[in-house]
């Protein structure tokens, strides 16, 4: 199981996810970040983190059935 | 040899008393329950088999056995002596005690259970764990699947469990209970009995195909012979040829099968093996968070520094279009005063006249006048119309 198979919404995993906002976060730790990479570094953030709660963050649980009962035990 | 002809239950007697004879005092014998049944009237019947080395292969030999129930409450103390550990079940090895009879009644032979010797199922136990654990530190596998990586966020859960059962309700209460968006795949497998080793292995079999991001198998708490299913190599065999990580929550916390020595990650109890999933996407949400304060924080801490800059570049360009200005005005101010300078107005002011002709023409040499002529001569504050009278020429000036 690798994290290709474990995609947000526009197919980046949560370990990509989780590394580019770590860039992020040291780009914008830097003494010299650009004034205009500033809001779409923000912006870029905001959105990774609002899609990574929105598809981990659930009031439902679901459920499926793969094998159900089977011929009760002697 | 014996002369004549039998009746049937003469032939019966014969057999009774040749059974006597061979074991006056019972016998001992060690071998497999199956088919067992618990009759309403109190009564235990299954069948004692010898198996052979080849799996599913049928038994080599097999005695039908009966405890009465006068026998029963017994045999019950005995083995409630171990702490309930055994509980006499299909599948479990036992070594009984009792006298083999033949009903001529019926034709049958059947063996009379009046004791049960606990140390043996429970020494066979152990000893065969022992002897499998060794067999796969041999093989280099006891550990393989722990090396299999657990996603950061594993959402989808393969359940391997009796659906229904006690364990099953409290894996999917945890993980409800969450507010996590689990998604459960469901896999029903007996977790006792004969043949459930079989059908567990089968279960994590069918887990590992699936997308799941990891497998729970759980069971509840029971004696050591209920979870003896745990311990069977095919079991052991699934759980390291998986390719997902295996989680398992099996009995209470003082069992320790060998499913639990070959899984990922033991935990003690089912609910224990789904708070330990739900632990890790967790952890990871509150990665996430500090993740979204330290970069609020650093993007608000560049805006101000990035405001700061600004303000100081504001105030270099004001000082220099103030210097500018200042450099500007000092200019002007020395245009000005040579221009000022230069102003005949100025210069008439300091005494200074001009003089012209009658037609206009500025009077630079006396050779333009001759005596007689007029001569209009302006100063600072007007000017005077005059008659030259004399003319005196005087040496140039170089």
């Amino acid at each position: 199981m690798t994290d290709t198979d474990d995609n947000l919404t526009d197919g980046i995993g949560y370990a990509d996810a989780m590394s580019e906002l770590t860039r992020i976060l040291a780009t914008l730790e830097t003494a010299d970040v650009d004034v205009d990479l500033l809001a779409d570094n923000v912006a870029r953030a905001s959105e990774l983190i609002e899609l990574c709660r929105k598809r981990i963050v659930a009031a439902e649980m679901n459920v499926e059935k793969i094998v159900d009962s089977v011929e009760s035990e002697s | 040899m014996i002369e004549g002809t039998l009746s049937v239950s003469e032939l019966g007697t014969i057999i009774s008393t040749a059974l006597d004879m061979a074991m006056p005092d019972g016998v001992w014998v060690q071998g497999e329950i199956s088919g067992l049944k618990r009759h309403k009237n109190g009564h235990v019947y299954f069948d004692l088999v010898e198996r052979s080395d080849e799996a599913g292969a049928r038994p080599v030999a097999t005695i039908s056995v009966v405890l009465w129930r006068g026998v029963k409450d017994r045999v019950n103390r005995l083995l409630t002596t171990h702490g309930d550990a055994i509980r006499m079940d299909n599948g479990v090895a036992v070594r009984i005690h009792g006298s083999v009879d033949y009903w001529s009644g019926g034709g049958r032979l059947q063996f009379q259970m009046k004791q049960i010797d606990p140390t043996y199922t429970l020494g066979k136990m152990v000893v065969d764990r022992d002897v499998l654990i060794a067999k796969l530190t041999a093989e280099k596998v006891l550990r393989l699947n722990s090396l299999v990586p657990i996603p950061d966020v594993p959402l989808r859960v393969a359940l391997v469990t009796s659906l229904g059962s006690a364990a099953h309700a409290d894996v999917l209460k945890v993980l409800a209970g969450s507010g996590l968006a689990f998604e459960v795949l469901e896999i029903h497998s007996a977790v006792q009995g004969e043949g459930a080793h079989l059908e567990i292995a089968s279960a994590i079999a069918t887990a590992a195909d699936t997308n799941a991001d990891v497998i729970l198998v759980t069971r509840g708490g029971g004696s050591k012979t209920d979870l003896m299913a745990f311990d069977h190599e095919v079991v052991a065999r699934a759980i390291i040829a998986s390719a997902l990580p295996v989680i398992t929550g099996i009995g209470h916390e003082v069992d320790h099968s060998v499913a639990d020595e070959v899984a990922h990650t033991a935990c003690p109890t089912p609910t224990a093996a789904a708070g330990f999933v739900v632990e890790i996407v967790s952890a990871w949400l509150e990665r996430l968070d500090r993740l979204e304060t330290a970069i609020l924080t650093a993007a608000t801490r560049a805006g101000d520094i990035a405001t700061g800059k600004l303000n100081d570049l504001a105030t270099r360009i004001s000082l220099t279009q103030t210097q500018a200005i200042r450099a500007a005005r000092y200019r002007l101010d020395s245009i000005e005063a040579r221009v000022n300078a230069l102003d005949p107005v100025a210069a008439m002011r300091r005494g200074w006249s001009i003089t012209r002709t009658a037609d206009g023409t500025i009077i630079r040499s006396v050779d333009q006048v001759a005596v007689g002529a007029g001569v209009v001569t302006r100063v600072a504050d007007g000017s005077l119309t005059s008659t030259i009278t004399i003319i005196e020429q005087h040496e140039d000036r170089q």
